[in-house]
């Protein structure tokens, strides 16, 4: 953008002016790696139609609709023409495949709940199933082609929108139990897009694409990859989540053919690359047009970074590209960016200085840490205590964090946004210190465990065992663990045995727990540990002390069977 | 092609691409025997739907709990192809 333009004030604007520029646009490839091209012009003009059919199908502006789509054109164009309806597009996860149709039904409804979405657009194929297993929305579960048709009115279009009015609604940070509608105003949205482009100027005759599996209903996926491709405009190269779980070479060799230089993931996907691609399907590839290889959304391991540059070194890809980076849905997306172009930096600390209310302590015997980097331009940080005192450099607390992009809030939830929004600043719910001036992000204060980029409450978990017989009721927890050299968060299950149930049955139990939540979650918990009744430990009210049970654990004095 | 074809190559399926090292024989349920998670759910499919030129629907999918059910889906989908 040259200097004196005017800032574009909503997506819509932002979507027309991207479709005067012919080079810019998303290329769709599919799992046989055959690519669509589809220049901003035509999702425009495709977005248009669906537009005309909202409003004619008795679509209010303001209204949220609800996105169940693979990544494609229908979801790009629906959102899109959601979004032109001057209504209020939120993405949703589809169903999984061959997974419990129950819980994501559940689960499902919990969100159309808590974003008050008024409509719901999926496919024509699995539109009749969702129909049934979703509570059903004003206006339906509908598929685009059996709205009504355009009447003659001449579209609303979002160019009555101003920029801090609601532009879209990510659910990205909430769990399954308890989903969670960040509401982001179009201005948040086209400010960290612009802020996040501003990473990557094209000097040097470079002309960045960027190339991304992330979905859309992801943080990552949606502002970070589609946002700025739409913002600069720019081209996206851009897969199915599925395509990557079934076969993760294809997004390599797809950075490589579209000569992608800006292609994020999570430190998931960076690891899953390292055990599941195999060397013959890379033959030819060339990694070292990979400018910016981001690395956010879950806890970073220098390990697996490490692994990873290594290995494919031997494709081109540079070391210095990987860049670690902390960000959350309520912020629209990032907060901390590290030196694009440095290589990234990690240091150890003292394991028991890393705890709130401490101040770390280098150790060359610690635990090591990766450097998530400085906030990025319009925002700052503070690391603040119980009492929300800021502490110094170095002491352990709180991240909290104010700047230009936050969410205006939780949908209709003023007590939940009451909670993480003060004064401007927002609480972010993880733990942290800032040294040498970098973020170091070395634990989490809510109950969450994030698995794959997603985000899973314990309770989730926990309730998945309720129905096994042996356990006792209430007698299940749930929590996230790192450990050191682990490439992922690994997810530990406690159950407490029922009283009077024998104790040699435990491995039969265990198991059936551990198939209990892969049933119901699609999780693949990594340890059950069946207790004796009474084991875990809880506060007076009887509350749960997650924490407190790992911490015990890990010490070895949490009570046998 | 014959089931005992199909049950093979999706055996074949399951142990290079899913690199599954339990025994898949046709009783093993998907989740609970085999131990699939949500991610190599989303492979299988995909493999499958690659492999044979299918499109599983979310109401095959429903019905398919063991391996058998889902030899039996592949082996009407092609007869219908």
């Amino acid at each position: 953008m040259t200097a004196g333009e005017p800032r574009l004030e909503n997506l819509g604007a932002a979507l027309e002016r991207a479709a005067l520029d012919p080079a810019a646009g998303v290329r769709l490839l599919d799992r046989r790696e055959h690519d669509t091209w589809m220049p901003w012009s035509e999702v425009l003009a495709g977005a248009q139609a669906v537009a005309a059919r909202l409003e004619a199908s008795g679509l209010e502006a303001g209204d949220r609709v609800g996105l169940i789509y693979p990544t494609g054109r229908e979801l790009i164009e629906g959102f899109f023409g959601a979004s032109l309806a001057g209504a209020v597009p939120a993405c949703l996860p589809p169903p999984p495949r061959f997974g419990s149709l129950k819980s994501y039904g559940a689960s499902t409804s919990a969100m159309l709940e808590a974003g008050d979405l008024r409509m719901v657009l999926a496919e024509s194929r699995s539109r009749k199933r969702l129909a049934e297993l979703l509570t059903p929305p004003q206006l339906g579960v509908r598929a685009l082609e059996e709205l009504p048709p355009a009447t003659d009115r001449s579209s609303r279009q979002s160019g009555a929108a101003t920029a801090d009015e609601p532009a879209l609604i990510q659910f990205s940070s909430g769990t399954a139990l308890a989903p969670k509608p960040a509401s982001l105003s179009h201005g948040s949205v086209l400010g960290q897009a612009r802020l996040l482009n501003s990473f990557w100027p094209e000097a040097e005759g470079v002309r960045h694409v960027g190339c991304s599996w992330l979905p859309l209903y992801h943080d990552m996926g949606l502002i970070g990859c589609l946002m700025t491709a739409l913002e600069r405009p720019g081209e996206l190269v851009l897969m199915p989540p599925e395509v990557f779980a079934a076969r993760p070479a294809i997004w390599l060799r797809a950075i490589s053919r579209f000569g992608a230089t800006i292609s994020p993931a999570t430190n998931f996907a960076y690891a899953y690359c390292l055990e599941a691609v195999r060397e013959e399907e890379l033959e030819g590839v060339d990694l070292s047009g990979w400018r910016v290889a981001l690395n956010g959304a879950e806890p970073i391991s220098a390990d697996v970074m490490r692994a990873f540059a290594e290995r494919f070194g031997r494709f081109g890809f540079r070391r210095e590209s990987l860049t670690p980076v902390y960000g959350l849905a309520e912020a629209a997306l990032a907060v901390t960016f590290s030196d694009v172009g440095r290589p990234f930096v990690s240091r150890r600390f003292e394991r028991s200085s890393l705890a709130p209310g401490r101040r770390v302590v280098e150790d060359p015997a610690g635990r090591e840490l990766v450097s998530v980097g400085r906030p990025v331009p319009g925002f700052e940080l503070a690391i603040r205590d119980r009492e929300l005192t800021d502490l110094d450099q170095g002491g352990v607390g709180r991240i909290w964090t104010r700047g230009s992009t936050l969410m205006d809030g939780y949908l209709g939830r003023r007590k939940a946004t009451r909670a993480v929004l003060r004064d401007g600043w927002l609480d972010t719910g993880d733990l942290g210190f800032i040294y040498r001036g970098e973020l170091y992000v070395c634990g989490r204060a809510k109950d969450v465990i994030i698995v794959r980029g997603r985000n899973h409450s314990p309770v989730e978990i926990e309730q998945a065992v309720e129905s096994v017989a042996g356990v006792r009721v209430g007698g299940a927890a749930a929590v996230g663990h790192f450990p050191e050299g682990s490439p992922r968060e690994q997810v530990l299950l406690f159950v407490e045995r029922m009283r009077g149930a024998r104790s040699d049955g435990c491995e039969n139990l265990a198991e059936e727990c551990r198939q209990a939540v892969l049933a119901q979650t699609g999780l693949d918990v990594d340890h059950v540990e069946v207790l004796a009744p009474d084991a875990l430990p809880r506060t007076s009210s009887g509350k749960l002390r997650r924490p407190e049970a790992l911490r015990r654990y890990l010490a070895g004095d949490l009570g046998s069977p | 092609m014959t089931s005992g074809d199909v049950l093979t190559q999706v055996r074949e399926l399951a142990r290079e691409r899913l690199a599954l090292t339990v025994e898949v024989r046709p009783e093993s349920r998907l989740i609970e025997d085999l131990g699939l998670d949500s991610l190599r759910l989303q492979a299988l499919a995909i493999e499958v739907e690659n492999h044979y030129r299918i499109i599983l629907e979310p109401e095959d999918e429903e019905a398919i709990k063991t391996v058998s059910d889902l030899v039996a889906t592949i082996d009407r989908k092609l007869a219908d192809k």
